[in-house]
């Protein structure tokens, strides 16, 4: 932690701040979904970003939002974690079969504009509830985030396939899933955790993105993209509205941004980004 | 002739991934709960009513047949008609709306390269020196600010504080287009100018460092010529190459800003056509989009080699 400065610990905090936010921010004020006051109520004692256009406590839907976006960017990334461990790890140990077309799949991916992707799916997917909406987003950002996972873990993976101790274990008879369980995935679980902090950041932005557009999370569940949305309506009089999801958000990002990449600086020291643009 | 073969693939692979992404969006929309029968019928239709429509608009056909109908007619450019209002031919709204998009998105592409090429050559050229530092900070900031963010931002400041623009597009413009379309331009060119920036300086800085470099400044090369012709025609070709998966950015950036600022693009059209449930719509729009995507992907592999000499002779 040392090695990393006075800026990483600043974006750690805050990030610990937004997951305990999340869980009990709209319990210590608020409920979010109710209205609570006059509307457009100026911060206060009370209230303490004010209220929105329906008399709704602003601070308890952000903290809510904050469990929308961190809960998705969560349940996202495990999918895609899952997915694209299964898949990398087979594309170098599986039969010989499959290894090309897994490879060739996610080259396709990788060929079109995943946030593109996600809208198609979304589009397609005729949501009727707000708890389904929640699954459609759930899904398509799913559908368009394993891709990177497999590339990463694939050239992982394969850089131990012919190291002595792998050679080794299997020597003893040991099986493909034992080695690869116990010998080869311990190797990555840094680089993974380094780069899915970074995911996550893509994954809140994409999530954001789409309620922002109207197709993301449906109210009344709070979300940051569509409170951004919802504040932009009435920016005219009441500006400060639009300024706390902004912030947040934009805060969210960079430091989830911030300490992947610090992170990534200590897990595998000499590696350039490998952006997925 | 030595291009045709590795062209004739390029445009395959990418006709492969357009059909690929047609096919992810058929299944999923087959899996996922309710169909358009619902959405056209309303809540409270029986359900007789539904399966009529069902019946009527060819939705009780097994899927992988409808999906190979949609590619025949997605082969001639016919996407069926749309489910709403006065069920007009997909492909005339799509026409209605496509130069709209392809303008902002022009003017997007050439100022996030130009500004881009010209940021990351000063910042190569004071490498670590504070000019560097701010063009570093301003990418860094253009990153990580999301476009959703910065719109209203903007027309906040722009629009309504200092009242020089105005906030959308509207039908009876009273200015010319141009100060319509500066902030959606702006805006929509900070994310790829950010990339390319770094890309840019990154680039010059290891062109700069190369030894016909040192050899010109030996020979005393003036300044500008050096950075110019020696330094930006080298380095130059990352960006290019680069150039095609920020259009990808563009294009889901123009589906943003084209809402925020009630642009009459494509990318507006899919929206409202996702909130409206017309399907034909949505399965259009995205895969123009994407087909666009492709084909600016190609444009780039084909003026690599008209900048760079050693790629001709080698592949396309």
């Amino acid at each position: 932690m040392r090695k990393l400065g006075w800026l990483f610990r600043i974006a750690f905090g805050f990030l610990i701040l937004l997951v305990i936010l999340a869980v009990i921010g709209p319990a210590i004020s608020h409920p979010p979904f109710e209205r609570v006051g006059g509307p457009y109520l100026p911060p206060s004692g009370e209230f303490w970003l004010g209220t929105d256009d329906q008399g709704r406590d602003v601070f308890s839907r952000l903290c809510y939002g904050a469990r929308v976006s961190l809960g998705i960017g969560f349940a996202v990334q495990a999918l895609a974690l899952v997915i694209g461990i299964g898949l990398g790890v087979t594309a170098v140990f599986g039969p010989k079969w499959l290894r090309s077309p897994i490879l060739r799949l996610t080259d396709a991916m990788f060929a079109f504009p995943d946030v593109l992707l996600a809208i198609l799916i979304i589009g397609v997917w005729s949501a009727t509830s707000a708890a389904q909406s929640l699954v459609a987003v759930v899904v398509s950002l799913a559908i368009t985030a394993w891709p990177t996972v497999v590339r990463l873990v694939k050239t992982q993976v394969a850089a131990y396939k012919d190291r002595e101790f792998v050679i080794a274990s299997r020597a003893l008879g040991a099986s493909t899933f034992y080695t690869v369980t116990r010998h080869v995935l311990p190797h990555l679980w840094g680089t993974l955790l380094a780069i899915s902090i970074v995911d996550l950041a893509g994954i809140i932005l994409a999530e954001s993105a789409l309620s922002f557009l109207g197709i993301g999370v449906q109210p009344p569940v709070p979300s940051w993209g569509s409170m951004i949305n919802q504040a932009r309506q009435e920016m005219a009089g009441y500006p400060i509205l639009l300024l706390w999801p902004c912030l947040v958000l934009s805060l969210a990002i960079f430091s989830l941004n911030f300490v992947g990449e610090g992170l990534r600086s200590l897990t595998q020291p000499k590696s350039r980004t490998n952006a997925k643009s | 002739m030595k291009l045709a073969r590795p062209l004739a693939a390029r445009i395959l692979f990418g006709l492969l991934s357009l059909i690929f992404v047609s096919f992810i969006t058929f299944l999923a929309a087959e899996l996922a709960p309710g169909d358009a029968a619902d959405v056209l019928a309303g809540e409270k239709a029986t359900v007789e009513t539904k399966q009529r429509i069902r019946e009527e608009m060819g939705l009780d056909r097994p899927w992988l047949e409808r999906y190979g109908s949609f590619l025949v007619g997605a082969a001639r450019f016919d996407f069926g008609e749309s489910y709403v209002g006065t069920r007009e031919p997909v492909i005339d709204s799509i026409k209605r709306t496509l130069p709209m998009t392809l303008r902002i998105a022009f003017w997007s592409i050439l100022l996030a390269a130009v500004v881009a090429l010209t940021l990351g050559t000063l910042a190569a050229i004071y490498e670590n020196r504070w000019v560097d530092q701010l063009v570093l900070a301003f990418s860094t900031l253009g990153v990580t600010l999301p476009n959703f963010v910065l719109a209203p931002v903007l027309v906040l400041i722009f629009a309504l504080q200092l009242d020089v623009l105005p906030t959308t597009w509207e039908q009876n413009r009273v200015a010319p287009d141009f100060y319509y379309l500066v902030l959606p331009v702006v805006i929509l060119s900070l994310r790829p100018m950010a990339t390319l920036t770094r890309l840019a300086r990154a680039s010059m800085i290891d062109t700069l460092h190369q030894e016909f470099i040192r050899l010109a400044i030996a020979k005393g090369v003036p300044p500008l010529r050096l950075y110019l012709k020696h330094g930006l025609r080298n380095s130059m070709l990352p960006v290019v190459t680069a150039l095609g998966t920020s259009f990808g950015f563009l294009l889901t950036g123009s589906f943003v800003i084209e809402t925020a600022f009630a642009l009459p693009g494509v990318g507006r059209l899919a929206i409202e056509s996702i909130q409206r449930r017309d399907e034909p719509t949505i399965q259009a729009t995205t895969l123009v989009a994407g087909a666009l995507f492709v084909l600016v992907n190609l444009l780039v592999d084909l003026i690599q080699p008209l900048l760079d000499p050693r790629i001709r002779e080698s592949q396309i």
